[in-house]
C-alpha cells in the first residue's frame, strides 16, 4: 500500500484525496513537508512557530484541495500557501510581541557590552537579516524567500507569484536595496 | 550614472547581463561615487547573508506528518464534511435562523389568552339565502336576515354588533319558525310561546334579553338531539360572555370581483381558540349549481393546513351547499383584522371571488 501511494502522481493523489481517500494526504505531507518546512523556517526564527505554520499550511491545503486545478505544481502551491501564512504571522500580535522582547534583550546586551554597531557589515548576521526581512512589504519579502532563500528560478518564482519574470528580477533587486535601508536604519538607531 | 539608475542595474551587473557599454558606465559610477560603491558592497553582503540564512532551514521531525494528520482528523475533516447533510453551512444557518424566527413569533404572547371555548359567529353576505335547515354539525342556531353589502363592510362598534345580532336572532325566520315548531315540541313550548313577551323584556333589560336568546336557541334546536342542544346553549352563552369581554369577532367577506352571481353565505361555525381550530362553513346560494369552489387562505405557512376545494356536480341539495373547511392555525396567531383568505366560485363561464376577513 505504501509503495502504491509513493508511486502515485500528484494529480492522482489529489484526485483520490478529493474523492474521499483522506489518508492519502499523509503522502502529500510526506512528499512536501521538507519544502514547506524549510521555506517557513528561512523566514521565521521561532522553531515552534515554524512547526505551527507548516502544519497550518498543510491543513489549509487539505481544506482547499478540491479547488486545486494544477495550474502550478503542488509544491509551488504549497509554498504559496506557506508564504501567505507567514506574511500573516509577521503582522500578528504574537510575532510583534516576540520581536519587541528580542529587541529589548539585544539593546540591554549592547548597553552591557558598551557596543554600538553602526555598519551593516558588523550587524549583518542571519538573525538581523531575518528580522529585517519581516519589515519588508509582503511582496518583497516573498521574492527574497523564493529567489534568494529557496533558490527557485525566476520562472518558478514568477509562477508562484503570478507575475512576469522581469517583474521578479526588478522586485528582487528592489527588495535587497530596501533591506539595506532597513539595516542601515537599525544600525543608526 | 544617477543613483536610481545605478540601483536598478545592480542585479544585472552581478548576473552579468549588462552590455559592455553599460557595464563600463556602471563601474565608472562606482569608482567616482563612494556612496554607490558602499551601496554595491552592502548589496553583496546581503546576498552572502542570504546564503547563510538559506542554510538555517530546519527539517521537520519524524512526527510532523502524524501531527498534521491528527489535526486533519480533529478539525480538518471540514472539506468532506463541509456539506452538513449535503447543505452548506450558510444554508443551514439560514434555515436555523428562519426556524428560530418562527419559534419566537409563535412564542409571542397574545394579549389575553382566553381558554378554549365554543363561539358562534355568522355573517350573511349580500344575496345569500338564509338556510332553513339546521347545519349538520356545529352549534349554529341563527341565520339572520341577509345584510346589504354596505352593512357587511361598514365598521360597527362592538356593542352595536351585539345588539344587532340579538335583534337579528329575535327577528330571524329561524327564530320565528322555531316558535312555530315549538308548538309541536312540548318540552320547548313554554319558552317558544313566551318569545314576544321576552322581546319586550329584552328592550328593557339586557340580562333578560340574553336569557331570552338562550331560550330562543333552545327553541330553535328543537329538532336536534339533546347533546346538540346543550352545545348550542353553551355556545350562545359563550358568545354573550364574549360580547361583554371583547369585541365580537365578525367574519367579513367582500367580493374581489363584481360577481354576477349571488354571493355565498359564509359562516364561522365554531372557533376553538385554545386549540387554534377554526371551523368554517360556507353556505352556497340556494340556487347554486354544479361548479368548483375553492378556499385559499392567506396565512402564509399555515395556508396548506386550510386550503380546500370542492367540485360539485348536478343540482345541489341544501346539505351539499354547505362546504365545511377546518382551519388549524396556531392559537397564538392573531387573526383579528386579517384577511384570512379568498373563496372562489367557478360555475359555468362565470367566476367570482370573495375576500374573507376577520375584523
Amino acid at each position: 500500500m505504501v509503495s502504491d501511494e509513493s508511486e502515485l502522481s500528484d494529480a492522482d493523489l489529489v484526485r483520490r484525496i478529493v474523492e474521499g481517500e483522506r489518508d492519502l494526504f499523509r503522502e502529500v505531507v510526506r512528499r512536501y513537508q521538507r519544502v514547506v518546512f524549510s521555506s517557513i523556517s528561512r523566514q521565521v526564527q521561532d522553531a515552534a512557530a515554524v512547526e505551527e505554520l507548516a502544519q497550518e499550511t498543510f491543513l489549509k491545503a487539505f481544506l482547499a484541495l478540491k479547488n486545486f486545478r494544477f495550474e502550478s505544481t503542488l509544491s509551488t502551491w504549497l509554498v504559496r500557501i506557506g508564504l501567505n501564512l507567514t506574511s500573516s504571522y509577521f503582522v500578528s500580535r504574537r510575532y510583534r510581541d516576540q520581536q519587541r522582547f528580542i529587541a529589548d534583550s539585544e539593546k540591554l546586551e549592547r548597553v552591557a557590552h558598551n557596543q554600538a554597531a553602526t555598519d551593516v557589515d558588523e550587524r549583518m548576521n542571519s538573525q538581523t537579516l531575518q528580522r529585517a526581512l519581516t519589515q519588508l512589504d509582503a511582496k518583497f519579502h516573498e521574492i527574497i524567500v523564493l529567489c534568494a532563500l529557496e533558490e527557485r528560478s525566476y520562472e518558478e518564482a514568477a509562477t508562484v507569484l503570478g507575475i512576469p519574470i522581469g517583474t521578479v528580477r526588478s522586485r528582487l533587486n528592489k527588495a535587497r536595496i530596501l533591506l539595506r535601508e532597513i539595516l542601515r536604519k537599525e544600525a543608526e538607531s | 550614472m544617477k543613483r536610481a539608475e545605478f540601483e536598478d542595474l545592480i542585479l544585472d551587473y552581478i548576473e552579468n547581463v549588462l552590455d559592455t557599454k553599460t557595464r563600463a558606465e556602471f563601474e565608472r559610477s562606482m569608482a567616482e561615487q563612494p556612496e554607490l560603491a558602499a551601496l554595491f558592497r552592502d548589496y553583496l553582503q546581503i546576498m552572502v547573508s542570504e546564503r547563510e540564512l538559506r542554510d538555517l532551514s530546519r527539517d521537520p521531525g519524524p512526527a510532523f506528518s502524524v501531527k498534521v494528520m491528527d489535526r486533519i482528523e480533529e478539525g480538518g475533516a471540514k472539506p468532506f464534511f463541509k456539506n452538513w447533510f449535503r447543505f452548506s453551512p450558510r444554508l443551514v444557518a439560514g434555515v436555523v435562523s428562519v426556524a428560530l424566527a418562527v419559534l419566537v413569533i409563535r412564542e409571542m404572547p397574545e394579549t389575553v389568552k382566553s381558554p378554549p371555548r365554543q363561539i358562534v359567529h355568522e355573517v350573511t353576505l349580500e344575496g345569500a339565502a338564509p338556510s332553513a335547515e339546521p347545519l349538520p354539525e356545529g352549534p349554529v342556531q341563527e341565520t339572520p336576515q341577509p345584510m346589504t353589502k354596505a352593512e357587511s363592510s361598514k365598521e360597527v362598534e362592538p356593542k352595536e354588533i351585539g345588539q344587532i345580532k340579538r335583534k337579528e336572532a329575535i327577528n330571524s325566520p329561524k327564530a320565528l319558525s322555531a316558535e312555530n315548531r315549538g308548538k309541536s315540541a312540548p318540552a320547548a313550548a313554554p319558552q317558544a310561546a313566551s318569545a314576544p313577551a321576552a322581546k319586550r323584556v329584552m328592550d328593557e333589560e339586557p340580562a333578560r334579553s340574553r336569557q331570552f336568546e338562550i331560550d330562543s336557541a333552545i327553541a330553535g334546536s328543537e329538532g336536534m338531539q339533546e347533546q346538540k342542544r346543550d352545545r348550542a346553549i353553551s355556545a350562545v352563552e359563550a358568545r354573550i360572555a364574549d360580547d361583554e369581554e371583547s369585541p365580537v369577532q365578525e367574519l367579513a367577506a367582500a367580493p374581489l370581483s363584481a360577481p354576477t352571481s349571488p354571493q355565498p353565505s359564509i359562516q364561522i361555525v365554531s372557533i376553538d381558540r385554545g386549540q387554534g381550530r377554526y371551523r368554517l362553513t360556507i353556505v352556497l346560494p340556494a340556487h347554486a349549481m354544479s361548479g368548483s369552489y375553492q378556499l385559499d387562505l392567506h396565512l402564509g405557512v399555515f395556508a396548506s393546513a386550510a386550503k380546500g376545494s370542492r367540485s360539485l356536480q348536478g343540482d345541489l341539495t341544501a346539505r351539499e351547499r354547505e362546504l365545511h373547511f377546518e382551519l388549524m392555525v396556531p392559537s397564538e396567531l392573531r387573526l383579528s383584522g386579517k384577511e384570512i383568505g379568498t373563496f372562489r366560485m367557478k360555475r359555468g363561464g362565470s367566476q367570482s371571488a370573495h375576500l374573507i376577513r376577520i375584523p
